[in-house]
């Protein structure tokens, strides 16, 4: 994976970003909305993952070809029947509903893909910090002790196939089920045995002896501020239009949508495109600017 | 149970209590893909009250570090079992946190659990969904437990009632998620179908946690006794 | 003033019935001074450490009082405690709180309530301090043992505490960590002046660094003094701590015992070891410098044990190679031992051996047989069994006994379940095969104990007891050592020795030098994968120059071959005699 720009940007303006693309995008079901945002993932997947993202798409095209044709299955409503099938009706429209809630799912699903990209669990865990620290303290420790029990789980089953306790041949599927109980047991009382010492641990540094800070190693830089207004700018240019009826869809039972001569929607879409664009164009431009640098050596 | 988390509980009742004809009635006013929206909102404002009284009873070194344990292993035997699709064990584990430490911190072994799994795993817009499940699950059983329903003196009846609890609460929540998300008018057929299709894996994963219940939880609870009483916790 | 002033401080566990873990205990520890506690355990060391500081303080009654800076410690307010005495504990894993490093340094600082500013600057100049800033936006999970320990001294020394208890800080870690940590805390006592205080097994290391040493024994302190006089008075008394004490003072006074001469000043280190080694011998090379010993005979044996030949393994095609033709013959009925650094193939080796890992080139044969050509659990049914590193991962029950009747296969130890539960564990019989091997491992005291309640050298017999219940002809130890006491380890040869005369071959792997030079038969090394060298521990370390044991480092100029503490007096004492039979020739 290359270095990606937008990661580097504070947790609070990647959450920003995160939150307006995923609302956004499940609220603006308008086609020409929608495959903005497809494309806009698509090509914010591609810089983060490169020849990787292909893999992600696979299981997408098909969630998006069966979404297509699951809703003209059950929704019987539009006006414009294709064919019936058993005296069902399939409709022009519901399949266009269906083809665009699909687009609307892939693209959600994409963002989330490039989400769990950027939001590595400690900024999650930031995140959380701000709101509730105590459960993101108890986050860290979760992440912190799986890793561990995983371990733990394979020295036991280990230990006990070596004296002869599990893996023999007369074995049958009830014993071996059992055993695997055992080693869960023995992993708990284990596990748990540490985590009196680790509370030991966390009371002998003065966990619960007052006030508690939160230390974060994020800092909030100018970059962020400008970006963020950037992003309320956009934010708010595309929830104005769509208020505005800028982003009006109906499929059902007659498809009617308002097109680019209407002037919210032709806003609406350019705000909401260039939003969506921010994280691959700090990327391009990073691109660009060590080119640059490099070719002035 | 002091007065912080009795204040909680009653919270978490009442938001529980709006929340779901809350739903219904926003599906009345909006329609279409606005549900599922206003169902997403609606479950992470359900799970507010949940999370604002663990932080407002400013759990202590012990119970937090017992329950960070807890909600590892839980979620290390999801990853045990990565390639029986369906079949969890993660449930099962939840509920016997549930059966020793209460309804609360059954809830909250739930919903971390998931939001754990999920930064494993990938989040998803299914992440409030999958964590309000859970989170039921852990607190459903935790209030049977003080009702003394389930027990560990009782292990086979304890089984049973938490195969039924996974397999109620899963199709009552996760089910509905899928029928809220991959439909746009939701009609009693395409409800039924999603709802009897997603039946089969949480019958398998109910009977996964029901059988992690029958065999585990004696010799948990003996642990847990145990470390009661040794080191005076009285959680 | 005194620092820390502990006055008849007495304490005895609600469960005890009354029975002292510590009695009227008296202690003055003053401003920077580095004080090291030892006894064995269940003397009373780690419960004298958990007073000094109310959160650790269990529950019990407790006479007397701890006095910090003059105050008495329970009216020292929490905040107060928690940044003045920091407090390392034995196991490097269990105290790391979050998953990362950066979080963990400024985890005490959070919960003191300091503003971003002040933990940005502290904690940067801990990662500065211990050079940590390597590694300083890493999970803790991908830590060496040896990191873990150190990050957990970082966190803590974040607080800026004017006190450090450390309890067995080093006892999970390698000789080399385990030394590179030491280092470091006296760094922290010499350049901020901060307080130790130390309990250790290792007292090689930290035994001449100590301004006093504290000696307790059931509870009490029997000896408090500079170190030098605690080694005499603990030879006087004929202390069995004496056990404990670094080679160079065993020697001097092993030799002093007998020699009735003026032997100088008592050495604490190595290189003081040397130069009274030297000066005793005027300088000349002894006459005698060799003892007699069994020669190695290399590949004699016809069957041998466990043989490897050329054994090829790594994990991934992709991944580089753990072993690379690893060759060499366990003879049966012997103790064969391998010592390394890490990451050098042994642990891989053993699993290799066990059939965990197949290698993808080479041949493992056990008993005579082709590794592959054994069934499904064949392996381990009276023939090879490992005793692992954690003794933890063998216990499943809930007393030492049911732990070991599990042994007894599913139905005979579902029965006798059902018969303690109905008639009590009194009443029941103890399986006759159990009674002997509990009494070979001396652990029928611990029977009805919890297996997690008991010391960690009980753990480990109970651990083996539970090996030896599958009667394996073969016994394999992963670094059986770690972590136990001088005590338990003479024990735990003990019982090794009485194994290898009824016919067991027992293979370990160890970083345990001085360990392996006392009681194995064969000592091989271990690197890059591969066993480069074997031979009997007295050819093996007098070989090597570094990995050797302290007796072989101290005497190497003198002596061609003295390994252990008893051979280096052995030589001593047979060259004094020489001498002076000389001088007596000369004399008439």
């Amino acid at each position: 994976m290359q270095k990606e720009e937008f990661t580097t940007y504070h947790p609070i303006t990647n959450i920003i970003f995160f939150l307006g693309a995923i609302i956004l995008g499940m609220f603006l079901m308008h086609p020409v909305y929608v495959v903005i945002s497809m494309v806009m993932s698509l090509a914010y997947l591609f810089t983060i993952k490169g020849k990787k993202a292909f893999k992600e798409l696979a299981y997408m095209g098909i969630l998006f070809v069966l979404m297509s044709v699951i809703n003209p299955i059950f929704n019987r409503m539009g006006v414009t029947v294709l064919f019936r099938y058993l005296g069902r009706p399939f409709t022009l429209e519901a399949l266009i509903y269906g083809i665009a809630l699909g687009g609307m799912l892939v693209s959600i699903l994409c963002w989330f893909a490039c989400y769990n990209a950027v939001m590595t669990s400690d900024k999650f865990i930031y995140i959380f910090g701000k709101m509730i620290p105590s459960v993101s303290l108890i986050l860290s420790m979760i992440l912190r002790l799986i890793p561990n029990f995983i371990k733990k789980t394979k020295q036991i089953s280990q230990a006990r196939q070596c004296i002869g306790m599990a893996g023999n041949a007369s074995e049958n599927k009830m014993e071996k089920l059992r055993n695997g109980a055992t080693v869960l047991s023995t992993m708990t009382s284990w596990a748990l045995e540490g985590g009196i010492i680790t509370a030991d641990s966390m009371r002998a540094r003065g966990y619960g002896s007052g006030k508690k800070t939160n230390f974060a190693i994020y800092y909030f830089e100018k970059r962020n501020i400008i970006l963020i207004c950037v992003m309320g700018l956009l934010l708010a240019g595309t929830i104005f239009t769509a208020v505005m009826g800028g982003a009006h869809a109906a499929f059902i039972p007659n498809i009617e949508m308002t097109w680019f001569g209407d002037i919210n929607m032709f806003g609406g879409a350019i705000a909401y495109a260039f939003f969506l664009f921010l994280p691959t164009f700090l990327n391009l431009k990073e691109k660009i600017k060590w080119r640059v640098l490099r070719s002035r050596i | 149970m002091n007065k912080n988390s009795k204040k909680g509980l009653i919270i978490s009742i009442l938001v529980i209590a709006i929340a779901i004809p809350g739903t219904v009635a926003l599906s009345y006013l909006f329609g279409d893909r606005k549900l599922y929206i206003a169902s997403v909102i609606i479950m992470i404002l359900a799970m507010v009250p949940f999370f604002v009284s663990f932080e407002g009873n400013k759990p202590d070194a012990r119970l937090l570090a017992t329950l960070a344990v807890m909600t590892a292993i839980a979620v290390v035997s999801r990853v045990a079992f990565i390639w029986a699709p369906s079949f969890k064990p993660m449930a099962g584990v939840i509920i016997m946190t549930a059966i020793a430490f209460g309804p609360q911190s059954g809830f909250m072994c739930g919903a971390l659990s998931m939001i754990v799994s999920n930064i494993m795993f990938g989040q998803g817009p299914w992440t409030p969904w999958q964590m309000f499940c859970y989170g039921m699950i852990g607190f459903v059983a935790g209030l049977l437990a003080n009702g003394k329903i389930l027990s560990d003196r009782h292990v086979i009846r304890t089984s049973v009632i938490s195969f039924f609890i996974v397999v109620i609460l899963s199709s009552l929540i996760l089910d509905t998620s899928s029928v809220l998300m991959m439909t746009t008018t939701v009609t009693f057929g395409s409800a039924m179908t999603i709802y009897l299709a997603g039946l089969i894996p949480n019958i398998l994963n109910a009977t996964a946690s029901a059988l992690t219940v029958f065999l585990l939880l004696k010799p948990l609870t003996a642990i847990l006794n145990r470390l009661k009483k040794k080191y005076g916790m009285n959680i | 003033m005194a620092r820390i002033e502990i006055k008849n401080l007495s304490f005895s566990y609600p469960t005890s019935d009354g029975r002292f873990a510590l009695k009227d205990v008296s202690l003055t520890i003053e401003e920077g001074q580095y004080v090291t506690l030892c006894g064995r355990s269940g003397s009373g060391k780690s419960t004298l450490l958990n007073q000094l500081k109310t959160v650790l303080t269990p529950n019990g009654n407790k006479e007397g009082g701890v006095y910090l800076d003059g105050v008495l410690l329970e009216d020292v307010d929490l905040r107060t405690q928690s940044s003045t005495i920091g407090y390392v504990m034995q196991n490097p894993d269990s105290q790391i709180v979050t998953d990362k490093v950066w979080h963990e340094l400024a985890f005490g600082l959070e919960n003191l309530g300091y503003d971003q500013r002040t933990i940005r600057t502290r904690v940067a100049e801990m990662a500065s301090y211990f050079g940590i800033q390597t590694w300083f936006h890493r999970d803790v999970n991908e830590l060496s043992g040896g990191q873990k320990q150190l990050l957990n001294l970082a966190a803590i020394m974040a607080m800026q505490p004017s006190v450090l208890i450390l309890d067995e800080p080093t006892s999970q870690l390698d000789p080399i960590a385990a030394s590179d940590f030491l280092n470091t805390v006296k760094k922290i006592n010499l350049e901020l002046g901060t307080t130790i205080i130390i309990t250790e097994h290792r007292l090689e290391d930290i035994f001449h660094a100590s301004d006093m040493v504290v000696v307790m024994e059931k509870g009490k302190v029997i000896a408090c003094d500079e170190p030098k006089k605690v080694g005499a008075y603990l030879k006087e008394q004929n202390s069995d701590m004496f056990a404990a004490m670094p080679t160079p003072v065993k020697v001097y006074y092993g030799v002093a015992d007998k020699a009735k001469r003026d032997l100088g000043e008592v050495p604490l280190t190595v290189r003081e070891g040397r130069s009274w080694l030297t000066s005793i011998f005027e300088g000349k090379k002894a006459e005698i410098n060799t003892l007699p010993i069994n020669p190695y005979k290399e590949n004699e044996t016809d069957m041998p044990a466990i043989s490897l030949k050329d054994v090829w393994f790594r994990y991934e095609r992709d991944l580089p190679d753990i072993l690379k033709g690893t060759t060499f013959n366990v003879e049966k009925g012997s103790i064969f031992a391998f010592v390394g650094g890490n990451g050098t193939g042994k642990s891989t080796t053993l699993k290799t051996i066990c059939n965990m890992l197949k290698p993808y080139r080479g041949t493992v044969m056990i008993d005579g047989r082709k590794i592959s050509s054994y069934k499904k659990g064949e392996l381990f049914d009276h023939n090879l069994a490992m005793l692992p590193q954690d003794p933890k991962s063998l216990f499943v029950k809930q007393t030492v006994r049911e732990d070991l009747e599990e042994m007894l296969g599913p139905k005979e130890s579902k029965r006798l379940e059902m018969l303690e539960e109905k008639n009590g564990f009194e009443n029941v019989p103890l399986d006759e095969r159990i009674a002997e091997v509990a009494k070979l491992c001396d652990i029928e005291y611990l029977l009805l104990s919890h297996p997690y309640d008991i010391s960690g050298g009980e753990q480990q017999r109970v651990a083996l007891a539970k090996v030896l219940l599958t009667n394996p002809k073969i016994l394999l130890l992963d670094e059986p050592t770690k972590g136990i006491d001088n005590f338990f380890k003479l024990q735990f040869a003990a019982i090794l020795k009485k194994l290898k005369a009824s016919g067991v071959t027992i293979l370990m792997v160890s970083h345990d030098v001085e360990f392996c030079a006392k009681y194995a038969d064969t000592v091989g090394m271990f690197f890059d994968g591969g066993m480069i060298t074997a031979n009997v521990p007295s050819k093996f370390f007098a070989e090597n120059s570094f990995y050797t044991t302290s007796a072989n480092r101290m005497s190497r100029h003198i002596f061609k071959d003295a390994i252990t503490d008893e051979d280096l007096i052995q030589l001593c004492l047979a060259n004094f005699k020489l001498m002076r039979k000389k001088i007596h020739e000369q004399e008439q």
